[in-house]
C-alpha cells in the first residue's frame, strides 16, 4: 500500500508542469509551429525566447487553451492563468473589480480576495482606482494580481514586461520571482529579451522559425550576476542562434 | 551639478524683466477683481447679447417691419402674458409628453433590435438589412402614412418621433457592441467569466459610450420630428402656438414657439450629458 502511494507520488512529481509533443500550428497556408517538443518540470520557470513572429506567443496561446494545435499534443498540469503584454484591463471596472473579474463568489468574498492579491503585488492602495489612471507598471501588477487570484498551477506570461521602462522592469522581475517562490507555480515566460530570460529562468527554450533551436537549463543561484562569464557565454550562444551579434 | 548652478545664477543676474504698460494695467485691474472671476463666460455672452440688441434696435428704428419680424421685447411680452395664465406650461408639457412617449417607444425598439443584431450573427443577418432599407427612406416622409395608420391627433406625432429615434440609437448601439475589443472576450475566457458576466461586465459597459452618442443623436431627431408632427395638425403643444402665430400673422408667437423648442431640446441634451457623466465615470479623463 505504502509502495503504491509512493509510486503515485513519484509519478505525480514526474508529471511535467507543461509539455508539448510534436506540436504543429498552421494558420491557413502559414506554418507557425512545426513540430515543437518541450517539457517543463513543475515549479520551474521556463523562458521561451525568440524573435517576434517565431511562434512563441502562439505556443503560449496553445498552452492557455486560447487556440488549438493543428496536430500534436499540448498538456498543462493544473489550472492556468495568463498575463498579456498589454495589461488588458477593462477600463470601466475599478482595479479591484478587474482583479476579481470571473471569480464566482459572493461580492464581499470577491472583494476580500482581490484586496489580498493586490496587497501581494504591492498595489493595495490603488484598489479603487480606474485603470486609465494607472502607469504601465501598475497596470501590469494588476494583470498579475488578476492571474494570481485564480491560484494557478501554471502562470503564463506573454511578454508582460516588454512595454515597461528599464527600472520598472527590474522591479517587476523581483516581484515575479517573489511570487513564484511563495506560490511555487510553474512559469512560462515568453520574451524576446535574452538577458531577461537568462536572469529569471531555470530553463530556456530558444524558438526560431517554428522549431526549438536549443533548450538548456541554468543552474546558477539567484540573484544572478550578469557579469559572470557563464552568463556571457549563454548570452552569446542564444544570440548566435537567433543570428544577432552579441555586443 | 556645479555647472547647473552657475547657469542658474547667470539667469538670475539678469534681474526682473521690466513691466510694460499693459502688464501694469492687468496688475491694477486684478487687484479689484477676484482671480477666479469667470471672464470667459462674460466674453462668450457679448456676441449673442449684441445680436439681440441689434434685432431690437432694427425693429425700433424701422429697418425691419415688426409685422415681418417681431422685436425681442414683444416676444418676451407674449411669453409673460401666456405664462401668467399658465397656458404656456400646458403646451410645453404636451410637447414634452409627446417626445418622451416617442422616445420610450422608439428607444425600446432600438435597444431590442440593436442588442439582438449586435450579439448574434443570425440576428444581424435578420435585422440589419431591412432596417438599413427603411433607414434609406426619409423618416419624416412617412408622415402621410402615419396619419392614415395612427390618426391625425396624437398618433402621427408620437409615431414620427418614435420612428426618427430608432435608427441613430440602433446603429450606434449595434456598432458599440461590435466594436468591443475581441481581446476582452479572450480575457473573459481565461478568467472563467460566465456568459452573464461577459454580457454585464464586458459587452454592455463597452457599448454604453456609443449607445449614449446614439441617444443624443436620437434626441435631436426627436424634436425635429415633433416640430413636423405638430405642424400637421396642432392640437395643443408648442406647435399649436406656432400655428396660432401663423394664422394670425403674429411672428412673436412663432418665434416664442421656436425658442421653446430650442430650450427644451437643450435641456434634454444636458440631461443626457449628465447621464453620460454618471454612467461613464471611468472615461471622465478623456471627456474633459
Amino acid at each position: 500500500m505504502n509502495v503504491a502511494v509512493s509510486h503515485a507520488a513519484l509519478a505525480q512529481s514526474l508529471t511535467p508542469g507543461l509539455s508539448a509533443t510534436d506540436v504543429r500550428k498552421t494558420f491557413g497556408e502559414r506554418t507557425v509551429l512545426e513540430g515543437v517538443n518541450l517539457s517543463v518540470q513543475r515549479g520551474e520557470i521556463v523562458a521561451i525566447v525568440g524573435e517576434s513572429g517565431c511562434g512563441k506567443s502562439t505556443l503560449l496561446r496553445l498552452f492557455a487553451g486560447l487556440d488549438t494545435a493543428t496536430s500534436g499534443k499540448v498538456s498543462v498540469d493544473g489550472k492556468v492563468s495568463i498575463a498579456f503584454q498589454d495589461s488588458r484591463l477593462l477600463p470601466w471596472l475599478k482595479v479591484w473589480e478587474n482583479v476579481a473579474f470571473g471569480l464566482r463568489l459572493l461580492q464581499a468574498e470577491r472583494k476580500k480576495q482581490a484586496l489580498a492579491v493586490l496587497e501581494e503585488v504591492g498595489l493595495g492602495k490603488l484598489w479603487d482606482a480606474w485603470p486609465a489612471t494607472l502607469s504601465g507598471g501598475e497596470g501590469q501588477r494588476v494583470a498579475l494580481a488578476r492571474a494570481l487570484i485564480h491560484h494557478p498551477a501554471v502562470l503564463l506570461l506573454d511578454e508582460p514586461f516588454g512595454a515597461l521602462d528599464a527600472l520598472t522592469r527590474i522591479r517587476m522581475h523581483a516581484l515575479m520571482l517573489n511570487l513564484w517562490r511563495k506560490h511555487g507555480f510553474t512559469v512560462a515566460l515568453v520574451t524576446h529579451d535574452v538577458d531577461e530570460a537568462l536572469t529569471l529562468a531555470d530553463s530556456v527554450v530558444v524558438l526560431g522559425e517554428g522549431k526549438v533551436l536549443d533548450q538548456f537549463t541554468i543552474e546558477a543561484q539567484r540573484p544572478r550576476n550578469r557579469l559572470d562569464p557563464g552568463f556571457g557565454r549563454l548570452r552569446e550562444r542564444v544570440l548566435g542562434l537567433l543570428g544577432v551579434p552579441a555586443l | 551639478m556645479v555647472f547647473a548652478q552657475t547657469e542658474f545664477q547667470h539667469d538670475k543676474s539678469d534681474g526682473p524683466v521690466p513691466l510694460d504698460a499693459k502688464d501694469r494695467l492687468t496688475q491694477i485691474v486684478s487687484r479689484f477683481i477676484p482671480r477666479t472671476f469667470p471672464w470667459s463666460i462674460v466674453r462668450r455672452s457679448v456676441t449673442p447679447l449684441l445680436l439681440i440688441a441689434l434685432w431690437q434696435y432694427a425693429t425700433a428704428v424701422g429697418w425691419v417691419d415688426p409685422a415681418v419680424l417681431a422685436p425681442p421685447s414683444q416676444v418676451w411680452a407674449t411669453f409673460v402674458e401666456l405664462s401668467s395664465t399658465g397656458e404656456i406650461l400646458v403646451h410645453v408639457l404636451t410637447s414634452l409628453q409627446r417626445v418622451l412617449l416617442g422616445l420610450a417607444i422608439g428607444g425600446t425598439v432600438a435597444v431590442m433590435l440593436g442588442v439582438a443584431s449586435g450579439l448574434s450573427k443570425l440576428g444581424e443577418e435578420a435585422i440589419d438589412p431591412p432596417l438599413q432599407m427603411i433607414r434609406a427612406m426619409p423618416s419624416l416622409g412617412t408622415a402621410p402614412l402615419l396619419v392614415i395608420w395612427l390618426g391625425i391627433d396624437e398618433g402621427v406625432k408620437v409615431g414620427l418621433v418614435a420612428i426618427g429615434v430608432v435608427f441613430p440609437l440602433y446603429i450606434n448601439l449595434y456598432k458599440g457592441i461590435r466594436g468591443i475589443d475581441r481581446r476582452f472576450a479572450e480575457l473573459a475566457q481565461m478568467c472563467g467569466a460566465s456568459r452573464r458576466e461577459l454580457l454585464t461586465r464586458v459587452i454592455l459597459p463597452g457599448a454604453l459610450p456609443s449607445a449614449l452618442v446614439g441617444l443624443r443623436l436620437s434626441l435631436g431627431i426627436a424634436w425635429l420630428s415633433l416640430v413636423i408632427g405638430e405642424g400637421i395638425n396642432a392640437q395643443g403643444g408648442i406647435g399649436y402656438l406656432v400655428a396660432q402665430g401663423r394664422n394670425a400673422l403674429q411672428t412673436d408667437w412663432i418665434i416664442l414657439g421656436l425658442v421653446l423648442y430650442a430650450i427644451l431640446g437643450l435641456l434634454m441634451e444636458a440631461l443626457v450629458r449628465l447621464l453620460e457623466w454618471r454612467l461613464l465615470p471611468w472615461s471622465r479623463g478623456f471627456l474633459k
